[in-house]
């Protein structure tokens, strides 16, 4: 049967095993791949976070609760 | 592998590492609950989730860049020679994954890295990550409260998966050019990393500014109450305990120390190859600890927050040479670095308006700097390492050591890299949010959320009892 990896039977002689993972090979592919991940992570980040403060600043200034401002510290707790 | 004891010294040093990173993880465990604990009950989920978020970007980071910065960049390159070559670091090379030690797949490495590295390199690679992480939670307990997550996780990363480790290449390495050209000696990270992450969270702060409220009219500083002190405790042990096994991951656990040829003494060894024993880093680690305790609880007259603090800051001044001084020397140097950090920390406070919400700069920026320093006198003429041709241990090689990691590596790029987000504008929390508190609509959320629970409740039991 094909496999996946290098590894299509263990009994063989050990020193002749090198890496063990799957798609050999393809690491600079799943790098690319990973990288891409990340910085649509930090993109999403970034745009979300500028979003989130515009709108809870706009919230903030609309409801008055600035004018109390420590009131939240005092009124909610989750403890 | 292909006898007993050489398999079992592989596989020691491979479960040694191992274990010194699991204890490490309780660093990062410990400054997330001090942190939690420091800051406000109107900011602690937003705090929670800053620190913990840099595990995943400093790990990512650090696997695409750092591992492979530590070994290319020990020449400088272009001082003491050419950018390294380290097939085995580069994150898309087979010994990145799991490996067996045998035949290498492509033709970048040879049998003999991959006889080398199989085993070593996953454990070896989560040591300096964890270390990684440390210098990433530095800055975050020094920012809090006013920082937004975005901007402060790639800040995290500068200098978690490059500035650091560049010091440590530089400093750190058994062949890094600091290590041969100035004597610079760094056992167990005074400077690499705690002075280097201390200069860059003095940078952060100058560009980030107070928290709103923090100085009076007549520039005083407000003390800004913590909202849990038993995590504050709990955080501090958990760091003491992680710090712990961080001694131990600096140590080579096993290695031929004997130069002669024809003969063999196996011990304990320094990242630099000097030898070392784990039996000298425990007197000291502890007496360090002992000194800065007393210290902190002295001269902030028995303020807890500044008690525990001190037992950090002494570990860290003394840890520049604990492979070699004499438990009173740790003792009395962490005394010394105490009480400078200490009235440091308020003068710079008083004197630039830093508002430095637990103390970084102080405890690990200058106890790690003046550490540094002091190990050029305490171990003046000491040789930096085994290999012929190293400069030897001196305080004006130490010195520039300071300076390079404190400012150079730490603070300069920190406040480049902070002006620029600054000025993209996405460094700071809006006021308005940052004194309605930065968890205010996850608050309000879990208010509306009790209230109509409560209210659920009232009817139901007003139904039933209706009936």
């Amino acid at each position: 049967m094909n496999s996946t990896g290098p590894i299509e039977n263990w009994n063989v002689n050990p020193t002749e095993v090198g890496p063990l993972y799957p798609f050999v090979g393809s690491e600079m592919l799943m790098i690319v791949v990973c990288a891409a991940f990340f910085l649509a992570f930090m993109v999403w980040k970034f745009s979300t976070e500028n979003a989130k403060y515009a709108e809870q600043v706009r919230n903030l200034r609309a409801s008055g609760d600035l004018a109390k401002a420590p009131a939240p510290e005092r009124k909610h707790s989750l403890q | 592998m292909d006898n007993e004891l050489n398999a079992l010294t592989i596989t020691f040093t491979e479960f040694y590492y191992w274990v010194t990173v699991v204890l490490m993880f309780l660093i990062h465990v410990g400054f997330c609950l001090y942190e939690v604990g420091v800051s406000r009950e109107k900011n602690k989920l937003n705090t929670l989730m800053k620190n913990s978020m840099l595990i995943p970007t400093i790990t990512i980071g650090f696997f695409f860049v750092g591992w492979w910065l530590y070994f290319a960049f020990q020449n400088g390159p272009g001082i003491t020679g050419p950018l390294k070559s380290a097939p085995w670091s580069e994150p898309w090379n087979e010994l990145m994954g799991p490996h067996m030690g045998g035949e290498p797949a492509g033709d970048r490495l040879t049998s003999d890295d991959t006889a080398l590295w199989s085993r070593l390199n996953g454990v070896f690679w989560a040591a300096f990550l964890l270390f990684s992480w440390t210098a990433g939670s530095i800055l975050s307990g020094a920012v809090i409260e006013r920082i937004r997550s975005g901007a402060f996780w790639v800040l995290a990363m500068l200098v978690g998966c490059v500035t650091w480790v560049i010091g440590a290449a530089w400093g750190w390495s058994d062949s890094g050019w600091m290590v041969k050209l100035l004597g610079y000696h760094d056992a167990y990270a005074s400077g690499v990393i705690h002075a280097l992450a201390g200069g860059s969270a003095l940078a952060i702060l100058i560009q980030l500014g107070p928290r709103i409220g923090r100085f009076r009219a007549d520039g005083t500083p407000r003390v800004f109450p913590a909202h849990n002190t038993w995590l504050i405790v709990i955080g501090m042990f958990l760091i003491y305990t992680g710090f712990w096994g961080f001694y131990a991951a600096c140590n080579v656990p096993i290695l031929d120390v004997d130069p002669d040829d024809g003969r063999s003494f196996f011990s304990a060894t320094t990242i630099y190859l000097t030898p070392t024993t784990l039996s000298a880093i425990t007197f000291n680690f502890l007496m360090a600890l002992t000194g800065g305790l007393l210290v902190g609880y002295m001269v902030s007259k028995g303020d807890p927050f500044w008690t525990f603090q001190g037992g950090l800051g002494g570990i860290i001044t003394a840890s520049a040479g604990n492979d070699l001084y004499h438990p009173v020397q740790a003792l009395l140097l962490a005394v010394v670095g105490v009480w400078c950090a200490y009235k440091l920390h308020y003068w710079v406070e008083r004197k630039f308006k830093i508002d430095d919400a637990v103390g970084a700069v102080a405890i690990h920026g200058y106890c790690g700097a003046i550490g540094v320093v002091a190990a050029g006198f305490l171990l003046w003429g000491y040789p930096s390492s085994p290999n012929d041709g190293y400069a030897p241990i001196t305080p004006w090689g130490q010195l520039i050591g300071a300076v390079i990691m404190f400012f150079v590596l730490g603070f300069i790029p920190c406040l480049i890299l902070t002006w620029i987000l600054k000025k993209l504008g996405v460094l700071r929390i809006p006021p308005e949010v940052e004194v309605a508190g930065l968890d205010h609509d996850i608050l309000a959320s879990a208010t509306a959320d009790r209230n109509e629970l409560a209210d659920a409740e009232r009817e139901f039991m007003q139904s039933r009892l209706a009936t």
